[in-house]
């Protein structure tokens, strides 16, 4: 069967696992292109420990070699993201290419790799047994995609600033990525040395890297069998040239390359893209009962929530926050306004966690303002907020997004997927109501699945009040929230905002309509140059010549307008 | 549910794995094919089946240089040898790309699809470590033109090589160059990211060894190195007879030619890298003094040297080289494996070609052994005004 054909469709098999290696970590958004020195260390490794001889007699020994070749993979990976994992983009690219570098240097000139000259082993893979692994990698990516670890490796390469603001451990996705990435290379490693029966430090070179990076790219790393129709897209379109009787040697690269452009022109998504495209609207799940009575109960009205003492922060020499005293209780409806460059978003960004205040104190939710650890803390201890410029995951529908702010209020279901786990469809169900439900709140059940870049400007600045609900937050912040709205708009907005706080969810508010903040708040903050100049009730703080002079305006009479 | 039909599926996987993951040894079936048996023997054998010769040789990318003219040689070789009555041969070329995969891919074509008698290539050792133990299991006699490393014919009895190893070509260059400009004192410059040179590098540590000639200067560089003023002062420092030089040609251009400006004029000496009319012409004046070690010369007065050049050069509109002439002298070297038995399956030529001795071709007398080695000797050559001389 196939006689004459294995090594092209093994071929294609070791391609697609490479490729899994880069869709790994491009699917959390990370170019990290050292996988050739992963491959390259597993290869090696592997070749220390693979017998000579069959298993029990009849099993490949290969099969010793493919757990080394993973773990030592992964090990380094592990080793490198530590220092690596810093960067970011094209830094991180080129990081991880000198390690590549570094390793085929290191193999070259290491005396156990017998250099150059390479190592020969006995040819232990066959096709049936890559096609294997090729199956497992397929099935691993399938039930990623609909779990929570998935969710946050989407949420992370769409943006991370707002991945760790709805809880997801920004630091320890990457790694994850950056880890699975290095054990699927050292699997490839390992696969390529016993099936080709020979390595050396040259195979395992830039231009291997360029392949794996092209065929996940042209597969698309946003479905899971992307690499494997990109490498056999990559494999067959030169066979198919031969066999249509085109054989001079520079028409098959051009032809090749010229139907590569035409794919990421064309499709940015991949070649997969073309199989995913037609979706199904996804199904509604309406909670009942017990989905949302798991949820822990929210504080009593009146305790603490927030407590901020004498905080304040510089950047350089400028002073954008300076001594703040500010205490949020539980219920409360807090408004902050100011003229533009006050420090309001400074002051929330520090509330939520995104930035480390540079002098005073502060805890919310008994986290202390710059403690050590990253935004996903603040969310998971109760904190969840919208941003002043959308902060959506653009290639993610309308549900997706809010799925990902259930990050914090469920369970890890990826492992009991792979398994098939009754507990877990129960686990993505309730995400799913919960989900739901808050689309509902914020009236976008309609456009569930569109994705965030159909919607109007308004609706996305719903969308993400609703992820932002979706983490079932203590304390919500929203930062400008009727920016862009019509006067119905921002009126619903102020009602939705009210019911929240009905249901005792804390709100902090900061918006420029002032006419909204005045009917909605409860208690009201004016900063001007980074300082508190006034606080209290609304009305009073409206009529507070001060807040008159620095934000507000008067009319002719002198008068406050909002009085 | 869903759940159970999910389970059959676990189940079937599972039978999947345990199959794939069993070893099963395949023994090498090679059926004979009486139609490629013929009558009569030698010059008068006569066979009715055209015979298959598959090529593998890097026709793209980074090898170009070499398996372009391999290609030429041996369709030159086949199209003269068709000429004659007897037997006609069926010339299939494959490109590897300069690449293990394709290299592997190509074989497995032209052994289980094309169904050749005999396989000439892969142009590089790099990938002929991986296809000839292809070759060798197929049971498919293999006959590298141009894989000089270290190893090759050890691969297994149907792998052979018509190309003089680096170790015969240093062989003969350093002696040759010991006796005719008495070195005594050498630095040794090679390049150890490439296995080729790496291999070669070995083998001239010990015949300089042998030689008792004094090492003084050892250094490498990387493969593609273009800045080589490090190592080269070192040399100019050292005071030395002779540089020996173990690098692939896109590294020797640059190398000599910086040597030469930086005022080094030691003869430089090579081996089988060397010896193209290509590195000649980029070296210009810079090429004066090299002294080259090779399976062929164009200055040799062999058998059919002068008709070979001419023709060669009438065919493509240029000069051959070593690797033209050696591909071209493994066309004449089957043909003698088939002619031999007037028979040419796959086993009959494995048998005939390890039988070869003596045999008269452009590269002089050449023989193969059982094991697949090749024998021959050596030509050493000096370049003076431009051209290859053989070194007296």
């Amino acid at each position: 069967m196939l006689a004459g054909y294995d090594t092209l469709i093994t071929t294609i098999a070791l391609g697609a696992i490479l490729a899994y290696s880069f869709h790994v970590v491009l699917m959390a958004g990370q170019l990290s292109l050292g996988q050739a020195g992963f491959a390259s260390l597993a290869a090696y490794v592997s070749t220390l420990v693979v017998p000579a001889e069959p298993l029990f007699g009849s099993l490949s020994p290969v099969l010793v070699g493919l757990p080394v070749g993973a773990l030592v993979g992964a090990g380094a990976a592990f080793v490198v993201g530590l220092p690596v994992l810093r960067l970011r983009g094209v830094f991180l690219a080129i990081a991880t290419i000198a390690f590549g570098e570094m390793v085929r240097v290191a193999m070259t000139n290491a005396e156990w790799t017998n250099g150059a000259l390479g190592v020969r082993v006995d040819k232990w893979v066959t096709f049936d047994f890559a096609w294997i692994i090729v199956a497992v990698l397929a099935y691993l990516f399938w039930r990623l995609g609909p779990s929570r670890v998935g969710r946050a490796f989407a949420a992370v390469r769409e943006d991370e600033l707002a991945a760790g603001s709805m809880g997801v451990n920004v630091v320890r996705t990457r790694m994850t990525s950056f880890v699975a990435s290095g054990a699927i290379a050292g699997v490839y490693g390992v696969l390529f040395a016993y099936f080709f029966g020979r390595i050396t430090p040259a195979a395992f070179d830039f231009s291997l890297m360029m392949d794996g990076l092209v065929t996940a790219v042209l597969g698309g790393y946003l479905v899971f069998f992307g690499p494997v129709l990109g490498s056999g897209f990559l494999t067959v379109v030169p066979e198919i040239q031969s066999a249509l009787g085109l054989d001079a040697g520079w028409v098959h690269p051009l032809v090749t390359s010229l139907l590569l452009l035409a794919v990421i022109l064309f499709l940015p998504g991949g070649l997969s893209s073309l199989l995913a495209r037609r979706r199904p609207a996804p199904r509604r799940v309406d909670p009942d009962g017990t989905d949302l009575a798991g949820l822990p109960p929210l504080p009593e009205p009146g305790t603490a929530v927030a407590e901020l003492r004498a905080l304040g922060k510089s950047y350089g020499a400028v002073q954008a926050v300076r001594e703040i005293d500010l205490e949020i209780r539980s219920g409360e409806i807090l408004g902050v306004i100011g003229p533009n460059g006050a420090g309001k978003t400074t002051l929330v960004n520090m509330i939520s966690g995104l930035e480390p205040p540079t002098s005073g104190e502060g805890e919310v939710l008994g986290v202390a303002l710059g403690s050590n650890g990253g935004a996903h803390r603040f969310a998971q201890a109760g904190v969840s907020r919208t941003f002043q410029h959308s902060k959506l995951f653009d290639r993610l529908t309308v549900l997706d997004n809010v799925l990902v702010g259930t990050h914090v209020v469920s369970r890890p279901t990826y492992l009991r997927r792979l398994l098939w786990l009754p507990s877990a469809r129960r686990d993505e169900r309730r995400a799913r109501a919960l989900a739901w439900a808050q689309l509902d709140r914020v009236g976008l059940a309609e456009r569930a699945h569109l994705r965030p870049g159909a919607l109007s400007y308004g609706d996305q600045r719903r969308l993400e009040i609703a992820r932002a609900l979706a983490a079932h937050p203590t304390l919500l912040i929203l930062d400008e929230p009727a920016a862009g709205m019509n006067h119905v708009e921002a009126a619903e907005l102020a009602a939705l905002i009210k019911a929240l706080a009905d249901d005792g969810i804390t709100v902090l508010l900061i918006e420029h309509n002032v006419r909204m903040v005045l009917d909605t708040c409860t208690r009201l903050v004016v900063m001007n140059f980074g300082e508190v100049i006034a606080a209290g009730r609304p009305r009073e703080v409206a009529a507070d010549p001060k807040v008159v002079e620095a934000y507000l305006g008067a009319t002719e009479t002198g008068e406050s307008e909002y009085v | 549910m869903r759940f159970k039909k999910s389970s059959g599926t676990v189940v079937a996987v599972a039978a999947l794995f345990a199959s794939a993951a069993c070893v099963s040894e395949e023994a090498t079936s090679n059926t004979s094919d009486d139609a490629l048996v013929g009558t009569g023997s030698g010059a008068e054998c006569s066979i009715d089946e055209t015979v298959k010769v598959g090529a593998v040789f890097s026709l793209t990318e980074a090898a170009a240089f070499a398996g372009e003219y391999q290609r030429e040689g041996l369709e030159l070789a086949f199209e003269e040898i068709n000429a004659t009555d007897g037997v006609s041969y069926e010339l299939i070329v494959e490109d590897d790309k300069t690449s293990v995969e394709d290299s592997v891919a190509a074989f497995e074509k032209l052994i289980d699809r094309d169904e050749v008698s005999v396989i000439v290539g892969p142009t590089l050792s790099n990938m002929a470590f991986t296809t000839f133990p292809d070759a060798q299991s197929a049971g498919v006699p293999a006959l590298g033109v141009s894989t000089t490393a270290e190893g090759i014919p050890d691969i297994g009895d149907y792998v052979f090589r018509a190309s003089l190893p680096e170790e015969g070509a240093l062989a003969a260059s350093i002696p040759a160059a010991k006796e005719a400009i008495g070195i005594e004192q050498v630095a040794v410059l090679h390049d150890s990211a490439d296995e080729f040179t790496a291999s070669a590098y070995n083998t001239m540590m010990d015949v300089l060894a042998e030689e008792d000639v004094e090492v003084v200067v050892d250094e490498s560089f990387a493969t593609a190195d273009t800045d080589f003023s490090a190592q080269l002062t070192k040399v100019q420092n050292a005071d030395v007879d002779a540089v020996i030089l173990s690098a692939l040609p896109g590294a020797t251009i640059p190398l000599v030619k910086q040597a030469r400006d930086l005022g080094i004029d030691a003869p430089i000496v090579g081996g089988n890298a060397f010896n193209s009319p290509v590195l000649v012409g980029a070296l210009e004046d810079a090429s004066e003094g090299l002294i080259v070690g090779g399976a062929w010369s164009a200055a040799a007065e062999t058998t059919g040297n002068a008709n070979f050049m001419a023709a060669y050069t009438e065919a493509y509109d240029r000069a051959p080289d070593q690797f033209a002439a050696q591909a071209y002298t493994a066309g004449y070297l089957i043909d003698q494996a088939v002619r031999a038995d007037c028979d040419a399956n796959r086993e009959a030529v494995k048998d005939n070609l390890g039988q070869i001795l003596e045999f008269d071709s452009i590269l002089g007398a050449i023989s193969l052994d059982e094991n697949g080695e090749v024998t021959q000797e050596p030509f050493v050559q000096i370049i003076e005004n431009g051209e290859f001389t053989i070194l007296q």
